[in-house]
């Protein structure tokens, strides 16, 4: 590139320059004007959102919605459930996912195959809600915790991106840890884990923002047991509770304590994207390499 | 996988017949009235279907369909005159002969109509077949060579089992090969007969249905699992005559491991498939394992409800716009912000184009409604500021914005995501390629056009073709939360129609699990069309 720059710049390519960079700038304030709006709208006094004109600065600065949003029990419940389940899903599912990588990037193994295609399957066959739900009933893991939990141990798309990177690991690792008397289990947890760190990373930030965005499995599992609610099915039930509310005396009500259906959402919506979107940004050169390994290459 | 044995093929059409036969008996349905406590038996029509008219109208030499008509009428219980006014003066002695030999037979058909009589256990099926087979002119070959093949195969599978399990050298292979080819011809022959008695069974519906109906499915099962074994000993060279028992204890520590997992794929994964069965049944929760059956009632229903039809082309409508909006704009916004010079601006659009891909879709949902409002939302607000627009849109009331509302939604959450594979290979595109190109006078957009984008071709198509085979998940995050009952006719896809005729209306699961299925079979199809192509381009297959 520096070669490039060298070379006298002609005016056409000025011109590319100057219009590459305003559709890209257009690109990122189509792409972060609605949430700063929403941060606004958050921060701003209820009342006075209702008369409109919120862009991108709050009119008069309020934390009141927050304190409702902090206040409201379902939700703060939602918050602990959300947590547990990212923190206790993205430990479990790692580790076994990346057992089962190990199991298989071993080439001396004989049914490897075997197995590797059991799992490859049910990328694309997939039973469908009714079936799984009836099963999970069966199990007794309907109305529990650990449905968050168990159904998703091993990811095929996860496993797969992980052995092809233990796939490019010099055997001579394994073998030099075997001819010493280690089992497979011990050369795992020791050699193989912690060499595959980069993509050990990946795979749990992927397992974690599927935790954290997940509602779909609380309202078909545990639609009924208020304390093993996530924050985003909160977040949901706020959020489409709308029609209910716009002709409803308690949203009047509420407008009177300086806080309006609208505001709330807005802050409940803030509280719910701010963890994952305060961490993506330290993870984002894993997650390109993770993304690389799993979709072009095998 | 690559050196396939020329009848691999053979056994996957055998496998997609074995599970066909599967259906086959349940493929007529049984009347629904009064069905509760099971199937009613009808002892005279099935008398009506056995020997007995064959025989009276041979002793007679009258035609076999007068005989069979004034048997029916015997049967209908019609009285005496009418009967006689079909026949001839000097046939009415056949009237006597039928009735007495139909009521021996009835008699002697009441047992197997007797519930504590019918059995479903391997052995009295075959005991059961032989009497049923001494009585009914259909099928006596069909039947016997069912049986047949079912024993022999299961026998051959042993053998070659064993062979493999035991026999060291790799010229073990050979008999494995020869038992299996053996097999396979077996279980064909099985399955044609299956499928004559399925045909026969629709002629004299209510008896062997009655008497049958499960026979057949437990015969059936058990090919479909004898082929699935075939299959495997046959696609992979080392199980059918390479791994000996030896190998396998040297590789225990392995195999253990591996145990768990497999059992876990099986119970979580492969499980719920065995529910598929709902979706021949009319399934009610409360029923247990008492069900019954409707054969393909629900699959009928829905190929002819107007609102599955309605959701299906919603499905296929809404993934090619986001499929080719989502190629269009994640390759422009690539190439677009490859070419930026300064890295700390390229690393900061980057980062801010990652960011929607982290929220989840209730955000998203909820931040797409507030951008189209009709008051105070940001595109109506500018549209009619610049003059486009006079009054403001409800965008969710009129049915025909909302598939490119999704669709522009995905952009807005996945371009930056969907974009990190191309760049990252664009980066693997060599550089002298933009050196000479810059020598002959090419400029930036010209480079970009005739270098970047022809260097990540292969990419691009890779993945056209992956997210070709996956166009029947359109998603249905987004939907179930846009959508509202004005806008239902295009805004229901296959996932929200399944999830409405579970939970919402009806709680119907055999309806829901048959769309489940639908949608499953079809997306299968098409992913391993997806993967030929691939192939036959001669790319990377996808796994």
């Amino acid at each position: 590139m520096s070669k490039t720059n060298k070379i006298k710049k002609s005016p056409y390519d000025i011109a590319f320059i100057i219009i590459n960079t305003i559709i890209l700038t257009v690109f990122c304030v189509v792409t972060l004007y609605p949430i700063l709006n929403t941060l606004a709208v958050s921060f701003n006094e209820a009342v006075d959102t209702l008369t409109g004109g919120i862009h991108l600065i709050p009119r008069k600065w309020t934390i009141q919605n927050y304190k409702t949003v902090f206040n409201m029990r379902n939700l703060m419940t939602g918050a602990y459930v959300s947590v547990m389940r990212t923190v206790i899903a993205t430990l479990v599912q790692t580790f076994f996912t990346a057992l089962l990588a190990y199991i298989l990037s071993r080439k001396e193994f004989y049914f490897n195959r075997q197995v590797s295609l059991l799992y490859v399957v049910t990328m694309y066959l997939q039973a469908g809600i009714i079936p799984t739900l009836l099963l999970f009933k069966d199990l007794r893991l309907t109305n529990s915790f650990w449905v968050y939990i168990v159904p998703g141990i091993v990811y095929a798309y996860n496993m797969i991106v992980i052995r092809t990177y233990m796939n490019g690991l010099p055997d001579s690792f394994v073998e030099s840890a075997q001819v010493d008397g280690a089992g497979h289990f011990r050369i795992f947890w020791k050699i193989i884990f912690p060499l595959c760190k980069p993509v050990l990373a990946t795979v749990a930030l992927f397992i974690a923002v599927y935790q954290w965005n997940s509602w779909f499995d609380v309202m078909v599992y545990n639609p009924a047991k208020d304390n093993l609610t996530t924050l985003q099915y909160e977040l949901m039930k706020l959020l489409s509770a709308v029609s209910q509310q716009t002709g409803d005396p308690n949203a009047m009500k509420h407008a009177a304590n300086m806080v309006t259906p609208e505001s709330v959402r807005a802050a409940a919506t803030i509280v719910t994207a701010f963890p994952i979107v305060c961490l993506y940004p330290f993870l984002q050169r894993y997650f390109v390499t993770g993304l690389t390994i799993g979709g072009v290459k095998e | 996988m690559n050196k396939r044995k020329p009848y691999y093929i053979i056994i996957a059409a055998l496998c997609f017949a074995s599970i066909i036969s599967f259906f086959l008996p349940y493929l007529h349905l049984p009347e629904q009235e009064g069905v509760s406590t099971g199937y009613k038996y009808d002892s005279s029509l099935a008398a009506l279907d056995s020997n007995i008219i064959k025989d009276v109208a041979k002793e007679s030499g009258i035609a076999k369909n007068i005989v069979y008509n004034t048997a029916k009428n015997i049967v209908n219980g019609k009285d005496r005159q009418t009967i006689e006014s079909r026949l001839k003066q000097n046939e009415y002695y056949i009237i006597d002969i039928l009735t007495q030999r139909m009521n021996d037979m009835m008699e002697d058909l009441e047992e197997f109509g007797d519930i504590e009589t019918r059995t479903f256990t391997y052995f009295g099926m075959i005991k059961l077949s032989a009497s049923i087979i001494k009585t009914f002119r259909q099928d006596v070959i069909s039947a016997f060579l069912v049986i047949f093949t079912l024993i022999m195969t299961v026998v051959l599978s042993f053998v070659a089992g064993f062979n493999m399990l035991f026999n060291k050298s790799i010229k073990a292979y050979r008999p494995v090969k020869i038992i299996s080819l053996l097999n396979i011809f077996m279980s064909l022959i099985g399955i044609i007969s299956i499928n004559a008695i399925s045909i026969g069974a629709l002629q004299v519906d209510k008896f062997y249905r009655e008497n049958w109906g499960n026979g057949f499915f437990i015969i059936a099962a058990v090919n479909g699992l004898i082929l699935i074994i075939a299959i495997i000993g046959n696609m992979h060279e080392r199980w059918a005559g390479i791994v000996t028992f030896k190998m396998i204890l040297k590789q225990k520590q392995l195999i253990l491991m591996t145990i768990p997992f497999v059992l876990y794929a099986l119970l979580f994964y492969y499980g719920p498939i065995a529910g598929w069965v709902m979706a021949i049944q009319n399934y009610k929760p409360a029923a247990g394992t008492n069900q019954v059956w409707v054969a393909w009632d629900k699959f009928v229903y829905l190929l002819t409800e107007k609102d599955f039809l309605m959701a299906f082309r919603n499905t296929v409508a809404m993934s090619m716009i986001n499929l080719v909006l989502s190629f269009v704009f994640a390759i422009g916004f690539a190439l677009l912000l490859n070419e930026v010079v300064n890295i700390k601006g390229k690393k900061l659009v980057q980062t801010v184009s990652y960011l929607p891909h982290f929220l989840s879709w209730v955000i998203v949902a909820a931040i797409v409604k507030n951008v189209l409002a009709v008051d105070g939302g940001i595109i109506n607000e500018l549209l009619v500021k610049w003059g486009i627009l006079e009054a403001p849109i409800n965008y969710f009331a009129d049915g025909k914005y909302f598939w490119w509302i999704v669709g522009f939604s995905v952009i807005w959450k996945e371009t930056g995501w969907n974009s990190i594979i191309y760049l990252a290979s664009i980066t693997a595109i060599n550089p002298d390629l933009y050196e000479a190109a810059s020598i002959d006078g090419a400029g930036r957009f010209k480079k970009m056009i005739h270098i970047t984008l022809p260097g990540i071709k292969s990419t691009i198509f890779v993945l056209l073709i992956i997210n070709l085979g996956m166009i029947m998940n359109s998603g249905f995050e987004a939907q179930l939360q846009l959508k509202n009952d004005l806008i239902k006719h295009t805004a229901e896809v296959i996932d929200t129609y399944v999830l409405n005729k579970s939970f919402f209306q009806g709680a119907d699961f055999s309806i829901g699990t048959a769309a489940g299925i639908f949608k499953s079979v079809i997306s299968i199809l098409l992913v391993s069309i997806a993967n030929r192509t691939a192939k036959a381009f001669d790319q990377e297959r996808l796994y």
